[in-house]
């Protein structure tokens, strides 16, 4: 005899990314900051902001602040990072 | 065949129970195993075919189909009567404004608190009255589990993964009641947020904990609130830093002092916020807030919640016992805000 299990579980909707291609060179770059508003996160980022211009002169090119912790980056400020920086650095913070 | 002492169907029906729970499918509780029937049902008493989308996470790019829901209410317990405010639930868990992604994963531990208002409270049997935050009615438990079966399972928002609780709690199996809408001497929740009083509907909160609060000798408001407000400035909580919302319940005892005084739920929220502040010098001492102590510290204070709006009264509990309760809430008012969806039957 044949039971049926019913499947309660489901998975999220696979979607493609593609990855941009890293840069062969960090010297003189533009880094993007995304603070994600937790204590600390916006120390931390600064952080490692000063080190990377320490090391390949990189410059802060644009920071973001979300709204919250489980907020996504909003569709705005992703369009601005494109625009001004080469690559960004998300922070966590606490 | 079964055994000797037991029928081939009850056999089966325990490897099956069994069996859900070593493909990890259950909120630690044996769980009823869905059928056919029992499936087609929910689906029915939903009005939804199993592949219609029931809600949508985009931050987990997550469609929750109308299946999975039944599936998971049938494992709950639920009556397929119930499925309608399971839908009405998934929708408000799916809300924007309610913000899933953050509550559901913290190490905050936040539950989903469910309140249920109108006709409906009635004719499915949610309590509202003795032990409404407890065990012994099958709506209540049933409804609250569904939700978190279909959190774990269908949003994968299972602990040590995606929910991150540090130590979590109870109310996170089911946490679900009506509000006492005949006890009250205000207008109900649903009414207040511009809904028709003939309709139901679900209000969730992303509850980070419950504190019942006792006081049996006040009879006066002005009293009765002060041990309230003292709860509610709790330094150890999340609304004192991150200000979300949070709810005050008031049960039968406590209720009537509030209609012999006459004190309307505004009256009531006004008098919660002046008097529910710690300093910032407390809260600094604490830990809570970074920095040094300063001279004007003292006298600088901080609320739990943002405005005196965000204190959500309503009414529950029994008519017997001098206690009430806070429902703090999870993270911040950027963060997540209640939402309240009708309740549509097909």
């Amino acid at each position: 005899m044949t039971i049926d299990i019913f499947d309660p579980t489901s998975s999220p909707e696979r979607s493609s990314i593609e990855f941009v291609p890293r840069p062969k060179n960090l010297e003189k770059l533009r880094v993007g900051l995304v603070d994600n508003s937790k204590y600390n996160s916006k120390a931390l980022l600064l952080r490692i902001a000063d080190r990377l211009n320490s090391r390949y002169g990189i410059e802060i090119g644009h920071t973001v602040t979300k709204t919250s912790p489980g907020h996504p980056v909003s569709e705005i400020a992703i369009a601005a990072l494109k625009e001004k920086v080469n690559f960004t650095v998300a922070g966590i913070g606490d | 065949m079964g055994t000797d002492s037991e029928p081939a169907d009850l056999e089966r029906t325990a490897a099956l129970i069994e069996s859900f729970f070593e493909r990890g499918w259950t909120d630690g509780l044996p769980v009823v195993p869905p059928c056919r029937s029992t499936v087609e049902a929910m689906l029915q008493a939903g009005g939804l075919k199993p592949s219609d989308t029931a809600g949508e996470i985009q931050t987990r790019n997550i469609r929750i189909t109308a299946d999975k829901v039944a599936i998971n209410a049938v494992m709950a317990g639920c009556l397929p009567s119930y499925m309608p405010v399971i839908l009405s639930a998934v929708k408000g868990l799916c809300n924007p404004e309610f913000g899933y992604h953050g509550f559901a994963t913290s190490t905050g531990g936040a539950s989903v608190a469910i309140i249920i208002n109108g006709p409906m409270t009635q004719e499915l049997g949610i309590n509202c009255a003795d032990n409404a935050f407890g065990p012994g009615f099958r709506a209540n438990l049933t409804i609250g589990r569904a939700i978190r079966l279909l959190m774990m399972n269908a949003i994968n928002t299972r602990p040590g993964k995606l929910d991150r609780s540090t130590l979590g709690s109870p109310a996170k199996i089911a946490l679900c009641f009506a509000e006492n809408e005949r006890l009250s001497p205000w207008p109900p929740l649903h009414v207040e947020r511009g809904f028709a009083a003939e309709l139901s509907t679900t209000t969730l909160f992303a509850c980070e904990s419950i504190i019942q609060i006792y006081n049996q000798l006040s009879s006066r408001p002005e009293a009765l609130l002060l041990g309230m407000a003292d709860a509610m400035a709790n330094m150890g909580s999340m609304n004192i830093i991150g200000q979300p919302q949070m709810v005050v319940v008031f049960a039968g005892e406590h209720t009537e002092i509030f209609r012999k005084c006459n004190w309307t739920k505004e009256a009531v929220r006004e008098f919660l916020f002046e008097q529910a502040r710690r300093s910032v010098a407390d809260l600094k001492q604490a830990g809570r807030l970074p920095g040094e102590i300063t001279p004007d510290d003292a006298a600088a204070f901080r609320h739990p919640v943002q405005d005196p709006k965000d204190i959500i009264v309503v009414c529950a509990g029994g008519n017997a016992g001098s206690f009430s309760a806070i429902l703090t809430g999870w993270g911040s008012i950027k963060a997540t805000r209640s939402v309240t969806t009708p309740i549509i039957v097909p």
